[in-house]
């Protein structure tokens, strides 16, 4: 805007010059009135035109047309006082400043629409005013007085409007954010929807075929023979671990409710609990060696922060196995805003390109870890972490063992 | 003279009802199950098709799967209790769904009990003897007698 402006006046003020309408000393006053004006022009009017032109205003209620009222009220006045009851030329301090509370009033409650209405509201009163008081003075008095007028009003134009920007822009945030969290909920509801859907359509074939292996076991059993008998066996654990998954796929889908519980969780006891559990009632875990350092405690719930423990604990052990000796660590980690939590063992790993494959419900890998187990153990421990507003992330060589580690807040903060 | 106590199953899966069959039989309940794979089948059963003027004998108990091909569950849970006469036969839901909107839904609709089928529960439909059993023998209802009260063949 400035620059352009300056081509233009420069041009102007030089044809005048050329052309001998005015003197060289005239030239810089002439100059400097010209620049304004038309950077005056470009800042108060052509926003206004500019912001005007688009889509019809929306009819305001009742509330927003009251204060869009006692703003035009406070604007006026302020005008009024500043530039009529007030003589620019007896008062050594101009009492322009007391506009500011009014453009920053409309810059807040009401946008770039009413700012730029507002600021050629001001304007209009401003060069009315300074004119009425100022007609009888000489010229030159009348020229610096509305060029000053100019230059506050230019300024007062690009801090409201910057302001008014910043505020639209805050208050469109605000409200993508806003749908966003909508259609994302909105998602999660047709996922469960979907999922619960899905499990119960493959429910129903696979207790058709478990009542089928049943009757036929009872009924034909003895004709079907060793091999026979051996093939009902097959198709029933088959159809048996299908079932198992879909619970598991039911249990993921399951809603679970927004407000979980919340307190402070002695992570310590409750690591402690898990291991000395998983050490006594499995047989499979009896050379484990468990080091369980002090954690920091967590914010949360207890029951669900269990299952995290429970689950990678429970994948720690199942990976060591035919290792000698087996060994599992619990770290902690306090911070500032959030702990650290971490499960390592000296276990077969995975391959480090896997790791965000992990987290995925039912993604069995290829690699090292497809041993057993159904593949929402860890999905799950995703989904609590998560919930607590917490990280979660797995590390491994490929070779040496896994290394899992979430974070969890320190403080109460949004769920 | 023997009251067999009736068992009306409906469900669409042939091999529930072979299993209840049995699982009923296996558990000693004097009882006969009668199974229908459609809505329709069911309502001719009890009495409420259009057009079947004279109620045969109702049953003692009513299990229900909740999908049905030709209505819902609810739909002919529904139609049902607005019955006059079977406003009052115990109704238990027997199915896959186990979301707790269905379970409310179900109880809210006239359900007196809810079962869900769990493939692999062995033995086989023993689950659907016990239900028997709960409504044939040890509850006293205006449809079955009742321990003490039972006719027994």
């Amino acid at each position: 805007v400035a620059l352009a402006c300056t081509v233009s006046a420069t041009l102007g003020v030089a044809s005048l010059d050329l052309a001998g309408l005015a003197t060289w000393e005239q030239t810089a006053p002439i100059w400097v009135t010209w620049w304004l004006g038309d950077v005056g022009g470009a800042l108060i009017v052509a926003p206004f035109l500019l912001v005007w032109s688009g889509a019809p205003l929306e009819r305001p209620d009742g509330g927003r047309l009251r204060e869009g009222l006692a703003l035009l009220a406070s604007v006026v006045l302020a005008g009024w006082v500043v530039f009529h009851v007030v003589n620019p030329l007896a008062l050594g301090v101009s009492l322009k400043f007391l506009c500011v509370p009014s453009l920053i009033w409309a810059a807040f409650r009401f946008g770039p629409r009413v700012c730029t209405a507002v600021i050629v509201l001001l304007s209009a009163l401003a060069v009315w005013g300074t004119l009425g008081r100022l007609s009888h003075s000489e010229s030159w008095q009348l020229n610096l007085t509305l060029l000053v007028v100019q230059v506050f009003l230019s300024v007062m134009a690009v801090t409201t409007l910057a302001l008014a920007a910043v505020v639209a822009e805050r208050r469109r945030a605000a409200n993508a954010a806003q749908a966003t969290s909508a259609r994302l909920d909105e998602a999660f509801q047709q996922l469960e929807t979907f999922s619960h859907a899905i499990s119960h359509d493959l429910r129903s074939p696979v207790s058709t075929v478990l009542n089928c292996v049943d009757l036929l076991e009872e009924d034909h059993g003895p004709r079907l023979g060793a091999q026979g008998g051996r093939l009902l066996q097959l198709i029933r654990a088959a159809a048996g671990s299908a079932g198992r998954l879909i619970d598991q796929l039911g249990q993921h889908a399951q809603r679970w409710p927004r407000q979980a519980e919340r307190s402070v969780v002695d992570m310590t006891a409750l690591a402690r609990e898990v291991c000395d559990e998983l050490a006594s009632l499995q047989p499979a875990a009896e050379d484990v060696r468990f080091e369980l350092h002090e954690l920091p405690p967590a914010l949360g719930s207890p029951v669900l922060l269990e299952r995290v423990f429970r689950n990678l604990l429970g994948n720690a052990v199942k990976f060591t196995r035919g290792r000698h000796p087996r060994h599992i660590t619990v770290t902690g980690l306090p911070g500032g805003a959030e702990h650290t939590y971490l499960v390592s063992d000296n276990g077969i790993g995975f391959a480090p390109g896997e790791a965000s494959l992990l987290f995925r419900p039912f993604r069995r890998l290829r690699g090292a870890r497809d041993i057993e187990g159904l593949g929402v153990g860890l999905a799950v421990v995703a989904r609590i972490v998560r919930r607590h507003g917490g990280r979660v992330w797995a590390e491994s060589d490929g070779t040496s063992g896994a290394r899992f580690g979430f974070t969890l807040r320190n403080e109460e903060g949004r769920s | 003279v023997s009251a067999r106590l009736r068992v009306l199953l409906v469900d669409d899966d042939e091999s529930q009802f072979l299993v209840a069959e049995r699982a009923i039989a296996r558990a000693g309940l004097a009882a006969e199950v009668r199974g229908v794979g459609t809505g329709a089948e069911a309502l001719a059963e009890l009495g409420l098709a259009p057009g079947n003027a004279r109620p045969p004998e109702p049953p003692a108990v009513v299990m229900l799967d909740l999908e049905l091909p030709d209505m819902t569950g609810l739909d002919l849970l529904a139609r049902i209790r607005a019955s006059a006469s079977l406003r009052t036969l115990p109704v238990v839901l027997v199915t896959s769904f186990d979301g707790p909107e269905d379970v409310r839904r179900a109880y809210e609709a006239g359900a007196n009990s809810y079962l869900v089928k769990r493939p692999g529960d062995s033995p086989a439909g023993a689950y659907l003897a016990e239900a028997a059993r709960y409504w044939l023998q040890l509850n006293v209802t205006p449809w079955a007698g009742g321990r003490e009260t039972r006719h027994v063949g």
